[in-house]
């Protein structure tokens, strides 16, 4: 009996050890492996759609954090159900920081998305392509689409590699640094809209004392480092600091231009906010979704966002009395400009997808006039699309916006356009803590005193060069790839001035 | 003779059989808790060992063997031994406090004439099965600026200026040890009650004829009879704090400016998100590693006092 029993229970033992094995997910860590298993994949399933007779329900999974164009997606996501029966569009908007955590884990687990966007704050076109991440379009897209993209918003390493395309940018980008104002809290304080530092910084601290707590000069969203970084490069440029965009590489006098002058300064207008009480405390514990919405509330008078803000605004808070303006200049004049960004690379289709040629219906009609003319009529981007800009923009915030940014932008060198080599030393260099947006979060929390700035940047110049250097010499780069001599920030930087460094 | 010897050699090979089915009995019993601390315990702890020895972004085909690079590195990092100390800080700060309080409640809530206790249980127990992103999220409005904890202590002028509990530096620490107490102290207060369930009954009665009050009765009897049961919580509760995670990022991401960092959101900055260039799995890893071997050696500390406690009571 006893001995029935056991053989019982190491047989049951043993079916669940077998199920639990079998239950085990396979993850793939080669790229041309991850591609040939999801073709199989693919193939099998259209086998399996075949049998079935073609009623089987299909889902087509996209993720992605455009979380300001949601209310458009979501509409968009309805009408391609409802002229394609039978299929599902799965849509899951993530902040970058969630995208950047879950689904690279489902990339790498054989079970990424349809569609998904270049994780761009830790990864490049380049390397994504190298890993087998995407397909390639050029099959898969009708012809003439890529046509009708603007141009220069097709980048090479960003949208294309060699000819060959595999992302699509989201939207055009002037600049995500421009400044908005609340005009009413303006008005109850008898305040213009300052233009330098000095005026920004008194503007602050006359709105902060008129709002008794109630709302304060200054806030963004300081729990997202990246943001505060942003801003602190775009004022230093405004000052002829010279530097790139985010998570991009520029070096002045063969080292990383974080201590300049323009930077300290930057640093310093943050110092003295803070002590003059003027920035809002919860700053530093907020996203920036939830700084542009408290912004919106009537708790302070100034945010430094994109213009993503102004369709969320729009639909959330319709009646929010705002204004766009130039992002501060020193007190001594602009030296500078803001770099006008590049279109960065966004959504491609999965290399391990089962339906590319619905992934790409999805993108035909996703970069169609119906949903980039809805979008930019809400303002909430400007279109990549030829001539739907010109079509649809409305007057109002979304149009200062767009002609603030055109004054206030100008080319700068992109160290990628003189060698590609330098994707190769983007996907090697290590990032230098703590960085221009952590300290800039220091700052503003008083962590850091105004007196400790410039020896915490000259720390933090001294390591990035050092890593720089580390990085390039890997990866058999010229450090003086970094370095653009005839770049004169008040003038914006030409296919002539690459040329002449050749 | 030969008979006898024969009927122990019997009941000798009688023994060892059912020995060897109790053995058999208890390993087949175990083989499932093994397999699974196998698949989901042991076999990550190997692959992350792996994975500390190479220098590799966890997102690529592409690993480098660095050796003990990653180690060497570390030891000369101070956002690591930052984010180390504060892991420290916050187990010292959290396990009294977190000890005391749910002792306190598990005291009252022990008491069989007290009326509704069992919903008072509840009520405590409520916030350890809400979860920490839900929490966090509603402490950060809470502990706000314009949130209700510094309106309440501004009308009863307790404060003329909000106090800005998540953004100071010098009290964000403080603030998350406080909302992790009130969080977890509902599993601990649980602990502390099945200790005090094996407090008899007599000792009570026999205090009380003898005029001791609650307090009394507390300190000089239940106090000495329930503490080896709280070693054993003590550990608990320093092990779990150690590991703390997903309350700090929730609230505070590690901020401001690192002053909440814990080895946990350290380990997780480093293994997937980056500034510029990829993120550092290796490096991560072996962050996770070191830190992990110091709460092993913490273990076992921890684990030779709570025996001296215990030798200590049975005498």
């Amino acid at each position: 009996m006893k001995r029935d029993n056991m053989k019982r229970a190491a047989v049951l033992l043993a079916s669940i050890a077998v199920l639990t094995g079998c239950a085990m997910p396979s993850v793939g860590t080669d790229g041309e492996e991850t591609t040939a298993a999801a073709s199989t994949q693919q193939a099998a399933s259209g086998e399996q759609q075949d049998s079935a007779g073609g009623d089987e329900e299909i889902v087509l999974r996209v993720v992605d954090w455009s979380d300001s164009s949601k209310t458009w997606r979501d509409e968009f996501h309805q009408k391609f159900m409802e002229e394609h029966p039978g299929i599902t569009i799965e849509y899951t908007c993530l902040t970058q920081d969630q995208f950047q955590n879950t689904v690279m884990t489902s990339i790498m687990s054989n079970d990424a998305p349809d569609l998904f966007p270049v994780p761009i704050s830790t990864m490049r076109l380049p390397t994504c392509v190298q890993e087998g991440w995407f397909l390639p379009l050029n099959d898969l897209m009708p012809e003439g689409f890529f046509d009708q993209f603007e141009e220069g918003t097709l980048v090479e390493g960003n949208h294309y590699i060699d000819g060959v395309y595999y992302t699509l940018p989201e939207k055009a980008a002037p600049t995500s640094v421009l400044m908005f104002y609340n005009k009413d809290i303006l008005e109850e304080c008898g305040l213009e809209v300052p233009t330098t530092y000095s005026e920004f910084r008194e503007a602050c601290r006359i709105v902060t004392e008129h709002g008794a707590g109630q709302y304060y000069g200054l806030i963004d969203g300081g729990k997202q480092v990246a943001r505060l970084e942003s801003l602190v490069r775009g004022l230093a440029n405004l000052a002829g600091g010279q530097l790139s965009d985010n998570n991009m590489a520029l070096t002045s006098g063969g080292r990383a231009p974080y201590d300049s002058a323009a930077m300290a300064g930057a640093y310093t207008l943050l110092s003295q906010l803070y002590q003059d009480g003027s920035i809002h405390p919860d700053t530093v514990n907020l996203t920036a979704p939830e700084a542009r919405s408290i912004f919106a509330q009537g708790e302070a008078a100034f945010l430094c966002q994109g213009s993503w803000c102004i369709a969320t605004w729009s639909q959330e808070n319709p009646d929010f009395n705002y204004g766009v303006m130039p992002l501060i200049i020193p007190d001594d004049g602009q030296k500078g400009y803001l770099p006008v960004s590049e279109t960065i690379a966004w959504m491609g289709i999965s290399s391990q997808t089962e339906h590319p040629e619905l992934a790409a219906e999805y993108l035909v009609e996703l970069y169609g006039e119906d949903f980039q003319g809805a979008t930019v009529a809400g303002g909430e981007r400007y279109s990549v699309i030829k001539g739907i800009n010109e079509k649809y923009m409305t007057e109002g915030p979304s149009q200062d916006y767009y002609n603030i940014a055109q004054e206030q932008t100008l080319a700068t060198p992109i160290a990628t356009h003189r060698d590609s080599k330098v994707n190769d030393f983007y996907a090697e260099v290590r990032s230098v803590d703590p960085s221009l947006g952590s300290i800039a979060q220091g700052v503003i929390a008083g962590s850091i005193a105004e007196d400790q700035i410039q020896g915490i940047l000259t720390e933090l110049a001294d390591a990035t060069t050092a890593e720089w250097q580390r990085a390039s010499e890997a990866v058999g780069l010229d450090f003086g790839t970094f370095e653009f001599p005839n770049w004169d920030p008040m003038e914006a930087y030409t296919e002539e001035d690459y040329a002449e460094l050749q | 003779m030969r008979a006898q010897a024969g009927k122990t050699q019997t009941i000798s090979a009688r023994k060892k059989r059912e020995r060897h089915s109790v053995n058999l009995w208890c390993w087949l019993f175990m083989s499932l808790t093994l397999i699974f601390y196998i698949v989901f315990q042991g076999y990550p702890i190997i692959c992350s060992i792996q994975y500390s020895l190479l220098d590799w972004s966890g997102l690529t085909s592409s690993a480098d063997f660095a050796g003990l690079g990653n180690y060497l590195e570390l030891i000369n990092d101070s956002l690591f031994w930052n984010a180390f100390i504060n892991s420290f800080k916050y187990t010292l700060l959290l396990v009294p406090c977190q000890l005391v309080v749910s002792l306190i409640l598990a005291y009252i809530l022990n008491n069989d004439r007290m009326k509704g206790r069992v919903v008072y249980r509840t009520m405590f127990f409520l916030p350890v099965i809400t979860t920490a992103s839900i929490v966090g999220i509603i402490m950060i409005f809470i502990f706000g600026v314009s949130g209700p904890v510094n309106a309440l202590l501004q009308t009863l002028h307790i404060i003329d200026e909000p106090v800005q509990f998540l953004s100071d530096g010098s009290i964000a620490l403080y603030t998350v040890v406080g909302i992790s107490v009130w969080k977890d102290c509902g599993t601990y207060m649980i602990y502390w009650l099945a200790g005090l369930s094996g407090v008899s009954k007599d000792l009570y009665e026999a205090a009380a004829i003898d005029g001791a009050n609650r307090r009394q009765t507390f300190f000089h009897i239940v106090l000495p009879l329930i503490v080896p049961i709280g070693g054993v919580i003590a550990i608990l509760c320093a092990i779990n704090s150690l590991k703390v995670f997903d309350i700090v990022k929730t609230m505070t991401e590690g901020g401001p400016y690192y002053a909440t960092d814990v080895i946990g959101t350290f380990v997780y900055r480093q293994a997937f998100s980056s500034e510029m260039g990829m993120p550092r799995l290796g490096y991560a890893s072996a962050a996770a590693i070191l830190f992990g071997i110091t709460v092993i050696v913490i273990g076992i500390i921890l684990n030779i006092a709570k025996a001296k406690l215990n030798s200590k009571s049975q005498i």
